[in-house]
């Protein structure tokens, strides 16, 4: 407070006299200031002032002389002669000069007709363009442009010579000015504008010339095409619209050579006239052109396209729609492929796509009883179903609907039925409102008939058509291979089958006669999907001509045994699977069409006789594919210690299966591993391991490489690979007994590196 | 014709004065005035012959002239709109309210002289 009170008694001095000093010399300036505005304020009104006064005294002048006439009467001639002797008189005033010169430029902008060219008249006759050709030299822009816009208006064609030097003059104001005044004064003022215009023209500056030149009323356009040439490419731009504009289409081949030029504005001007043109030839030019330009030019050159392209044109245009990243330009392939083809290319992106029951009621016959009551076309499809299969008297029809459309003769007429059948049961993909009723009655529709499947003892009437079938590559070629119209299949010797055949039965024989205690066990275990042993079945039964019933249900007998026993008997539940075995691991393998024709032989005839075993492989299987089965097939011993461990963190059920494969594995401490993973696992997952699935352990425990001692391998350890190494892997690298069973299935001329050893087994 | 008078409304001076002498020069007795207040004025004293208004003036536009004319004069005088070129609404409403006829700037004034024949031809 001390502080404070003691701070405001030494306030610094202020010198007020010099305050006062500045004040009043702002004061005075501003005052100057203002005196001047108003002077010059007061100037410029009376200048005006004076020009309205000398306007309105000089304008009756004017309108005297522009409607003159010589016909006219001598008193109005003498007042005219006196008007005349008195401008003249006035003129010698450069200020009358000046206001006469802007009455005249007013006035010819608001009279037309003959006044007007009396006005050009009397400005050249009172000789007021000399003032405007005075200005031409001035070292002012502003008034040079003044003199050259005088003297265009005035249409002073004297005047050309001295304002076209003006065109390439460095400021833009009189160069703009002496463009404009250049075209305008004369015809072939465009063309030395063209030939000479070192700078660039604007989009404005060139919609004006051509407003100029769409004026002129006896005006014939040059040949426009001189000037494509031109190293200004801003002349070349204006060049091609006049050559547009004028229709001048004597010059498509430079046209068609601008398309490649480096300006976008002339390619894209020059695609414009080609396309305003019709010019076909230039369609080479403008697909070469068409990678390497910009959006906007790649439309204008579709656009062309679709004017003047044939359907030969299609192809690129396809390849547009699919390359570009540009989705205006995709869009505009599009439209110009429908423009070319009209409808060729479709509505696709938010069309609904009908579902397989909306399929089925499209395509089912109708019956009499849903003639009578309309239902929902989702339960409409699904009563066609029922209806067929609940309309069955015995087990036969059954038969002949799930599986006997094999038999019919007429091509591909059974896939089709079968196919109709599956989509019209596919009831999760109905999307009607009721959907959800739907399922259940569906559901409980399925077990009805699934309960009196099993009734029937008759594992190949299980109605499992409507699983998902799941068609691969593998399957197209599949059937390629095995078709009847196969030429390779036609040329296959007679002699090579029988001898095939006869290989085939004694290992088979062997094979049945050494796991027949093992089939009773397999049989019980009926499961309730085998979804493509019925799928294969169908498709495959010529097949079923290669090799006997009795063989073939050996075959699926021993397979199956040997698969069941291979893969472990982990907890699990029956679950409809979605994907083909087959297709697991064959696609990774190359395997020749023989082999491929072998190993699918044997499918077909288990599909026929052992549809249960191979159901319960299946089921296993699915359990049992694990991703790390890749993984380990080309790693190292080292990382399969690692993936070891990641099993253990991430495994499943599927991983017990794998690893119980591992007793395979040349390394022992993968093996070692391998077994304590899979128990760590089992307990993991509260799964109790099989003691028939130990084989894991007793490799372990022998020692032994198992590729160089196939034989001394227990039997569970032999017997533990997977279902897909059985039948689609030729060329293991642990043989097996079964797989080398099945490898010489799989080579038909018997040249088997493995026979030898099968043979002694 | 002498005794026919034009009411000639136009704020450009210098074309009123050009277009005055023309019309005179013709025979006709022309009465300039150069903004629409000038003619409600003229108006209210007495009716010419024919009126010849351009559209854009100050303070009373020559739509609301012919309005005027029309509506509050109860006037069937002929009236002939000046227009700049590409002022197609104006001139269209010029004609449902009432004009008889439109000549676009720059205006020829030989082809307005013949117009106001016409046009007082037809009275």
């Amino acid at each position: 407070m001390h502080t404070y009170q003691w701070s405001l008694l030494n306030l610094p001095k202020i010198h007020t006299d010099l305050l006062w000093y500045l004040t009043m010399i702002s004061c005075g300036l501003g005052l100057i200031y203002f005196i001047f505005v108003f002077f010059i304020r007061n100037k410029l009104s009376k200048k005006s002032r004076m020009v309205a006064e000398k306007k309105k005294e000089l304008a009756p002048m004017v309108s005297q002389f522009l409607f003159f006439e010589q016909t006219a009467p001598l008193e109005e001639k003498k007042d005219y002669l006196h008007t005349k002797v008195e401008i003249r008189e006035l003129i010698k005033s450069d200020f009358n000069r000046l206001v006469l010169a802007e009455i005249l430029l007013d006035l010819q902008k608001d009279v037309s007709g003959e006044a007007r060219e009396n006005l050009y008249e009397l400005y050249k006759g009172l000789g007021l363009h000399h003032d405007a050709f005075e200005k031409l030299k001035s070292r002012r822009w502003e008034v040079i442009s003044q003199g050259i816009l005088e003297l265009t208006q005035m249409r002073v064609e004297e005047s050309y010579m001295f304002i076209r030097r003006f065109i390439n003059h460095r400021r833009g104001v009189i160069r703009k000015q002496a463009q404009i005044a250049t075209v305008t004064l004369k015809n072939e003022g465009i063309g030395y504008f063209l030939d000479t215009c070192k700078h660039q023209i604007s989009e404005w500056q060139q919609l004006k010339l051509l407003d100029v030149l769409r004026n002129f009323d006896d005006f014939v356009p040059p040949r426009f095409k001189i000037w494509l040439t031109s190293k200004n490419k801003d002349v070349v731009l204006f060049a091609l619209r006049l050559i547009r504009y004028y229709n001048q289409n004597d010059a498509n081949q430079a046209i068609i050579q601008l398309i490649k030029h480096r300006n976008n504005q002339i390619k894209t001007e020059a695609v414009q006239c080609l396309k305003e043109f019709g010019v076909v030839e230039a369609r080479d030019t403008i697909k070469e052109s068409f990678r390497r330009s910009k959006a906007g030019i790649k439309i204008a050159m579709l656009d062309a396209i679709a004017e003047f392209g044939d359907r030969d044109d299609i192809e690129f245009l396809k390849k547009v729609e699919r390359s570009d990243d540009n989705f205006t330009v995709r869009s505009k392939a599009l439209s110009a492929i429908n423009t070319l083809a009209p409808e060729k290319i479709m509505p696709t992106d938010d069309i609904k796509e009908p579902s397989s029951a909306d399929l089925a009621f499209a395509q089912a016959p109708i019956s009499e009883e849903k003639e009578a009551n309309e239902v929902d076309p989702g339960l409409e499809a699904y009563d066609i179903v029922v209806e067929v299969e609940a309309d069955g008297d015995d087990n036969e029809e059954d038969n002949n609907i799930l599986q006997g459309e094999s038999e019919t003769t007429e091509g591909e007429q059974p896939e089709k039925t079968s196919m109709k059948m599956e989509e019209a049961i596919k009831i999760p993909e109905l999307e009607v409102e009721n959907e959800e009723i739907f399922d259940l009655c569906a559901k409980e529709e399925f077990s009805d008939i699934l309960d009196e499947a099993k009734e029937e003892e008759d594992p190949q009437y299980l109605p499992l058509h409507f699983l998902p079938l799941v068609e691969s590559e593998w399957e197209e070629e599949y059937r390629e291979v095995v078709s009847p119209e196969s030429p390779t299949e036609k040329t296959k010797p007679v002699d090579e089958e029988d001898k095939f055949k006869e290989d085939l039965n004694a290992i088979l024989n062997r094979l049945a006669m050494k796991d027949e205690s093992k089939k009773s066990k397999t049989s019980e275990e009926v499961p309730d999907f085998i979804p493509l042993v019925v799928e294969s079945q169908i498709e495959n039964q010529e097949a079923d001509e290669l090799i006997g019933p009795l063989e073939m249900e050996v075959i699926a007998e021993t397979i199956s045994t040997e698969i069941q026993n291979a893969t472990i008997a982990a907890p699990t539940e029956p679950t409809p699977a979605k994907v083909d075995i087959r297709n697991t691991e064959v696609v990774a393998e190359e395997v020749s069409w023989q082999q491929l024709l072998a190993e699918n032989e044997i499918d077909i005839q288990i599909d026929l006789d052992q549809e249960v075993e191979i159901e319960e492989t299946h089921h296993q299987e699915f359990q049992g594919f694990s991703i790390f089965r890749e993984m380990f097939r080309e790693f190292d011993s080292e990382s399969k210690l690692i993936l070891l461990d990641e099993i253990l963190v991430v495994g499943e059920y599927k991983e017990l299966c794998f690893l119980a494969t591992l007793s395979e594995d040349r390394d022992k401490r993968v093996r070692k591993k391998a077994l304590k993973i899979r128990q760590e696992l089992a307990s993991k997952l509260g799964v109790s391991l099989d003691s028939t699935v130990t084989s894991l352990e007793k490799s372990v425990t022998t020692e032994k490489e198992p590729k160089e001692l196939p034989d001394s391998k227990p039997k569970e350890a032999t017997t533990k690979l997977p279902l897909e190494y059985c039948f689609f892997e030729g060329p293991l690298t642990t043989i097996d007994e079964t797989q080398a069973v099945v490898s010489d299935l799989a080579r038909p001329n018997g040249a088997s590196q493995n026979e030898d050893q099968v043979a002694e087994g | 014709m002498s005794d026919r008078k034009i009411l000639l409304a136009e704020d450009d001076e210098l074309l009123a004065s050009l277009l005055t002498y023309r019309l005179q020069k013709a025979g006709y007795e022309v009465i300039t005035v150069y903004d629409g207040q000038e003619v409600k004025n003229q108006l209210s004293q007495e009716i010419p012959d024919i009126i010849v208004s351009d559209i854009m003036m100050p303070y009373f536009s020559g739509i609301e002239l012919i309005d005027y004319v029309r509506n509050e004069l109860r006037s069937g005088v002929p009236i002939i709109i000046i227009s700049s070129a590409g002022n197609e609404e104006n001139v269209l409403s010029a004609f449902e309210l009432g004009a008889n006829d439109f000549i676009a700037k720059p205006v020829s004034p030989s082809e307005l002289l013949v117009r106001v024949n016409r046009e007082l031809q037809k009275v």
